[in-house]
């Protein structure tokens, strides 16, 4: 009996984190074409190991593939978008993917968390290892890297376990820690004074920040109109 | 420094038997996204009046991406649970839709979600109970995989087994079933 409770645990624990419903969507590979159909995001044993997949179908009826992050560039299901990132501690996966919650110049990102919480995953706001190389010409440089943020159980998680970044892509993109939230939140939000108003005030945190996302997309969406 | 008044009077929670489909505070609900009103009344008046299947498959589609997103679930949810029970009694829609979608609102019900309204409750209990007299009506017809998972999901929720529901959901891929094969 034991055997079988161990084995549901790790179910509980890895597979309910993303298994989804097959949802509208599509797909755009590394070469760039767009690939309409169902969409639905799994996890377990993908095709390449260390790489978060997904599965595809053209139509209902139509058997279903899996693509492996190395395959994609972006997908989308129903109104979430996602993208692949690098893992920087954050996921069981070498390679996986984020929710793109706000675009923009300066982009806020999702990963995990999509079941509760209950993925174990944490970050540690702040230890951050920059990996870069730069190229310089006369007293000048230009550093490039990709933030690794190593430990566990930081300040960037939501209420639901959700872990939240902020950069102009994934390379770059830093967990925001409760102490930053203020800062980096206005100014990906930067836009829409109210917005940062009700940020400044404390009106919001990581534990509804997307209730804050919502309010910041009902107010672009009132300039849009003006 | 501004202060919202709103914070210290929240708008009163709906504690309502049950929310009849022309009742105007189902525009009040929030669904499965966070700081967003849906109205699910509209798709549900739509889902009772139709019989066209690619029309039903569209609604599902919409509530499944309304009332549930990435694990939360929110008042139009749990009141949408009486009327999508009732609706696919009486016109007979035996599929994975309605199993999954009222089987993944309950078992997220169970975390980190709202409280279901004290005034609901009964109802929303009797209907678990039809989900699963409804799912004893699927043996007539041959099940798929998807099927099978829905069903027997939601038999376990009608009796109260909310983690093995939850496992039962899961194992609704070949790849899935041979792995947890693989490991036992």
């Amino acid at each position: 009996m034991r055997p079988i409770l161990i084995i549901l645990f790790f179910l509980l624990a890895t597979v309910t984190a993303k298994s989804q419903k097959w949802q509208k969507g599509f797909f755009t590979d590394v070469k760039g074409s767009r690939v309409p159909g169902e969409i639905r995001l799994q996890s377990g044993k993908g095709p390449i190991r260390g790489e978060a997949y997904i599965e595809y179908r053209e139509e209902p009826k139509a058997r279903p593939i899996k693509l492996s992050a190395s395959d994609l560039r972006s997908f989308t299901i129903a109104k979430d978008s996602f993208v692949v990132a690098a893992n920087g501690g954050w996921s069981a996966y070498d390679l996986d993917f984020v929710r793109v919650a706000l675009d923009g110049p300066l982009k806020l990102y999702q990963a995990q968390g999509y079941d509760g919480g209950d993925t174990g995953f944490g970050v540690a706001s702040g230890l951050g290892v920059g990996v870069g190389g730069g190229t310089g010409g006369v007293g000048a440089g230009v550093g490039g890297g990709i933030s690794i943020p190593i430990g566990g159980g930081g300040g960037s998680q939501s209420a639901k376990g959700a872990i939240y970044f902020y950069g102009t892509n994934t390379a770059n993109m830093k967990p925001i820690s409760n102490q930053e939230f203020v800062d980096v939140m206005s100014e990906v939000m930067g836009d829409e004074p109210d917005a940062v108003e009700q940020i400044r005030n404390n009106q919001y945190s990581l534990k509804n920040v997307e209730k804050l996302i919502a309010y910041f997309k009902s107010l672009e969406a009132k300039s849009a109109k003006q | 420094m501004t202060f919202n008044l709103g914070k210290f009077f929240p708008k009163q929670s709906i504690n309502e038997p049950l929310l009849e489909l022309n009742d105007p505070r189902w525009a009040d609900l929030e669904g499965g996204y966070k700081g967003t009103l849906y109205n699910a009344s509209a798709a549900l008046k739509k889902l009772e009046q139709t019989d066209d299947v690619s029309a039903i498959n569209e609604i599902y589609q919409e509530l499944w991406n309304e009332l549930h997103h990435q694990g939360d679930v929110g008042l139009a949810s749990y009141y949408s649970v009486p009327h999508l029970t009732r609706i696919a009694k009486e016109k007979r829609f035996i599929n994975s839709n309605i199993f999954g979608l009222v089987s993944v609102i309950e078992i997220q019900r169970h975390k980190n979600n709202p409280k279901l309204p004290n005034a609901l409750l009964p109802a929303y209990n009797n209907t678990l109970t039809e989900l699963g007299e409804l799912a004893n009506l699927s043996f007539d017809q041959p099940w798929d995989l998807e099927l099978a998972s829905a069903a027997l999901t939601a038999i376990a929720i009608s009796k109260g087994q909310i983690k093995l529901a939850n496992a039962i959901l899961n194992l609704d891929s070949e790849d899935v079933v041979d792995e947890f094969l693989e490991s036992y």
